[in-house]
């Protein structure tokens, strides 16, 4: 017993040992400043997760000490954690709401974002879809294929979670612009990659998604919508109309020479918006 | 018909066979048909399911959009000079290839580019550049830039001295990119390969990309492009396109007859032209026009393209998917962060819950009469035991979480699976104290020994393979725990460092993988080590239980 007990702990010893090394980082990691430290925890929206996660990796980078965490339970507990203290800054992909705002949040655009109307690619043969149809579809008028010269089946619509930011930015372009509201025959997903996964793997599927997922799942296709394909260029222009601003929360005004300071300072230079279009999303700056 | 006359069959068989008996013989191969069957049918699933895990664990298979065809170039012929160029990479460098618009970005981008865009391996790109070679300096230089980023490009370079310097800095530099002549491109060291450049792209008449009855076309195979330029296509409709007849345009009569097989006959139209200017100028305005041509020309001329697909395949769990750290939400580097954490976790779990259990089963066994407190306290133990960890994980939450005060991270995760698996520990070290025979302890109490040098001396050491099973079955459950968890471990995937710090283990890992769509092929891979994670541990169970048994009776 003893024995096997040594040997484990040798072995965890020595995986240790091997696994630490693995990090690769080549030379030259420019300037290394060491003025920030501590653990910082970030939290929000699933759509702003990958912005942020490679941001805060890059900033690490710069100031070793610091640890930051991001949790992605999804906007609205983004900015609630944000007001709650629970995160040091919150994100969401939609905008504030006004109680939110009286309750102390203050918003930063780090950039922008559109959301992409996707179908089950091998089941839809459309590659186009009128915004009319995606409303009706999403106020569950249309609930056959047929009806728009599609096969014969039902068409299984996905909509996303309340707290997510991308439903109701999606919601204010389609459903909502006509007075009318969601369908409850729908089913709920509860994060962008979730939706892809499963447009991507059920039959006659509808979903949609913020741009940065498009082509995640090899299953799914982005339509154009009236014509005008999903593309930042469309979004800058505005011809494309489902789109929405990603925001960075704090409560109160930021504290000058902060951590969260030099984050979102970071975020909204060049290299930060680098980041962001290295993930498909739209630089705000553009 | 009773037991009693069917035993009483067999036996008259063996003497005379009645037609009752016969009957009674069919009945029993059918039912031993039928219960084979359905052995062989669960084997031959349960060999299906891992098998399928570890095949899509071990490979990745996928066709992969790209602006550029699959065609490569080693050599890049430049504009000015006679010279080609060949650009190198340091050998750890997981590339072979790369399409020409991700060869200037490693170049030029205002952040340094990562190599994990390319071939997921979160190393940073190095790249370096000689001046000092005149024209030819210049030409490669015109080539790599895009524009007016003159600037960036000077900042993110490394200059060397020659090419020998050159090539001895970009054997020495991980993620290193540097360029030299054709002609040095000969013998080069181990450390230093070649990486090829992919830069032809499928350009189209815009009215091939139109919307027709609702449909477009997207993208193209590569055997369907290779079948385009065959001359076998007529229509785009026949690869998925609108309804358009095809027209081949090229750029003078070599190239054409370099790409059509001239034995077969060629059904599309073609179009030969002489110079760029007609070139361009026919495959925008001719309906259903396409041709093979460079991919800066898309960019300089604003032409239309057709994504080309290209079918990947490779090793998928790797060493290097083992031993890496993870890094960009897990879609770059490996898992070996997460490993160590899953061990960390198990670890520690079983510190806190195996003496807690091993003591409780003790004194039920040991210590108590048989009583109604131990009927309603064993079955507060099996309910425990089957309640879904889900509600383990809520309470973990609320209790350790908010109440305690701990914080979603590494301690309220280990003490939630902790209370979680003491059951399972109490009830196995329980069975296993009951089987040790009263004989042992009425001959070490007849000895003389005190009630807990026997426990300690007698009862412990000859239960302790049904004990240690238990343990084994209790870190098979910490390692497939997820529900408990999403609740109190967090998301953060780097190394554990204190009893805060929130973390991921595999089967977490795997979750957020799956749930964020960042990779199926990572997706698999980190499944497929959970599964062997698995399949060691019960294979251990087998061999420290024999090997515990064998001490016992030595």
């Amino acid at each position: 017993m003893k024995k096997i007990i040594t040997v484990l702990m040798v072995l965890l010893a020595a995986s240790a040992f091997v696994f630490a090394n693995g990090q690769q980082d080549a030379a030259g990691s420019s300037s290394v400043e060491l003025s920030f430290a501590g653990n910082y925890a970030f939290g929000g929206s699933t759509t702003v997760e990958p912005i942020v996660r490679a941001a805060a990796e890059s900033f690490q980078e710069m100031y070793p000490l610091v640890k930051i965490s991001y949790d992605a339970p999804g906007s609205s507990a983004g900015v609630k954690g944000a007001l709650a203290g629970t995160y040091s800054i919150g994100a969401a992909s939609r905008s504030l709401k006004s109680s939110e705002i009286e309750a102390g949040a203050i918003p930063y655009a780090v950039a922008k974002d559109g959301v992409a109307v996707v179908l089950n690619k091998g089941t839809v043969p459309m590659d186009n879809m009128a915004l009319k149809d995606v409303i009706a579809i999403y106020a569950g008028e249309i609930t056959n294929w047929k009806a728009l010269g599609g096969p014969d089946a039902e068409i299984v619509v996905y909509n996303r979670d309340e707290a997510s930011g991308t439903r109701s930015c999606f919601k204010d372009a389609t459903v909502k612009t006509q007075k009318k509201s969601f369908t409850e025959n729908a089913a709920i997903v509860t994060s962008n990659g979730d939706m892809v996964s499963k447009v991507g793997s059920t039959p006659y599927a509808i979903g949609y998604c913020g741009f940065g997922y498009i082509g995640k799942d090899a299953g799914t296709k982005a339509v154009t919508v009236n014509k005008i394909p999903p593309t930042p260029a469309n979004v800058l222009n505005a011809s494309y109309a489902v789109a929405r601003e990603l925001i960075l929360i704090t409560k109160g005004d930021l504290v000058a020479g902060s951590l969260e300071e030099a984050f979102i300072n970071y975020i909204m230079s060049e290299e930060g918006q680098e980041i962001v279009a290295e993930e498909k999303f739209i630089p705000i700056n553009s | 018909m009773t037991g009693i006359d069917v035993l009483k069959n067999r036996r008259s068989n063996t003497v005379q066979s009645s037609p009752q008996s016969r009957k009674i013989n069919r009945q029993e191969i059918i039912a031993k048909g039928i219960i084979c069957f359905f052995t062989a049918f669960t084997i031959a699933i349960l060999v299906w399911i891992v098998g399928y895990l570890m095949v899509k664990g071990f490979r990745y298979n996928n066709d992969v959009s790209y602006d550029v065809t699959t065609q490569i170039e080693r050599e890049i012929p430049l504009d000015n000079t006679d010279e080609d160029v060949v650009f190198i990479i340091n050998s750890k460098v997981r590339s072979e290839d790369i399409p020409v618009a991700g060869l200037r970005k490693l170049y030029n981008k205002a952040r340094k580019e990562n190599w994990g865009f390319y071939n997921q391996q979160n190393l940073k790109v190095v790249p370096f550049a000689y001046e000092g070679a005149g024209s030819f300096s210049d030409d490669v230089m015109n080539f790599i830039l895009t524009g007016s980023d003159l600037e960036t490009y000077r900042k993110n370079v490394s200059q060397t001295s020659s090419w020998e310097d050159m090539i001895h800095r970009v054997g020495q530099t991980p993620g290193a990119l540097g360029f030299i002549p054709a002609s040095k491109a000969e013998g080069l060291p181990k450390s230093v390969k070649v990486l090829s450049v992919r830069r032809i792209s499928l350009i189209v008449s815009p009215s091939v990309l139109r919307i027709q009855d609702g449909r477009m076309m997207r993208e193209i195979s590569q055997a369907d492009a290779d079948k385009l330029f065959s001359g076998k296509v007529v229509n785009w409709k026949e690869i998925g396109g609108i309804d358009l007849p095809v027209t081949l345009v090229f750029w003078d009569s070599k190239d054409a007859s370099s790409i059509i097989n001239r034995d077969e006959p060629v059904l599309a139209k073609i179009q030969i032209v002489h110079s760029e200017e007609d070139f361009y100028s026919s495959i925008v305005n001719t309906n259903g026009a396409v041709a093979l041509g460079h991919y800066s020309s898309i960019e300089s001329e604003g032409l239309s393209f057709i994504p080309v697909l290209r079918h990947e395949t490779g090793w998928n769990l790797t060493w290097h998917f083992i031993f890496e750290s993870p890094a960009r939400s897990g879609q770059w580097g490996g898992v070996s962060y997460i490993i160590l954490n899953t061990f960390f976790l198990i670890l520690f779990t079983i510190i806190f819950s195996t003496p807690v259990g091993i003591m409780a089963a003790i004194y039920l066994v040991e210590y108590t009469n048989q009583g109604r407190l131990m009927r309603i306290l064993r079955m507060g133990t099996e309910t425990l035991a089957g309640i879904p960890s889900i509600v383990f994980g809520l309470f973990g939450f609320i209790f350790f979480v908010q109440i305690c005060g701990l914080g979603i991270g590494f301690i309220s995760s280990t003490l939630t699976i902790t209370l979680m698996v003491l059951p399972t520990i109490i009830r196995s070290s329980e069975e296993a104290l009951k089987s040790v025979p009263q004989s042992f302890r009425e001959g070490s109490l007849a000895l003389g020994a005190s009630k807990l040098q026997t426990i300690i001396k007698v009862v412990l050491p000859a239960a302790s393979p049904g004990i240690l099973t238990g343990i084994i079955l209790a870190i098979g459950r910490t390692v497939g725990e997820t529900a408990v968890l999403i609740y109190t471990l967090g998301s953060n995937y780097d190394l554990v460092t204190g009893p805060s710090s929130s973390a991921r283990v595999l089967s977490l890992h795997l979750y957020m993988l799956f749930s964020e769509a960042l990779s199926f092929d990572r997706t698999f891979a980190t499944g497929a080590i959970l599964v062997i994670l698995v399949l060691i541990t019960n294979l251990s169970t087998t061999w420290i239980v024999k090997g515990v048994n064998k001490n016992a009776s030595v």
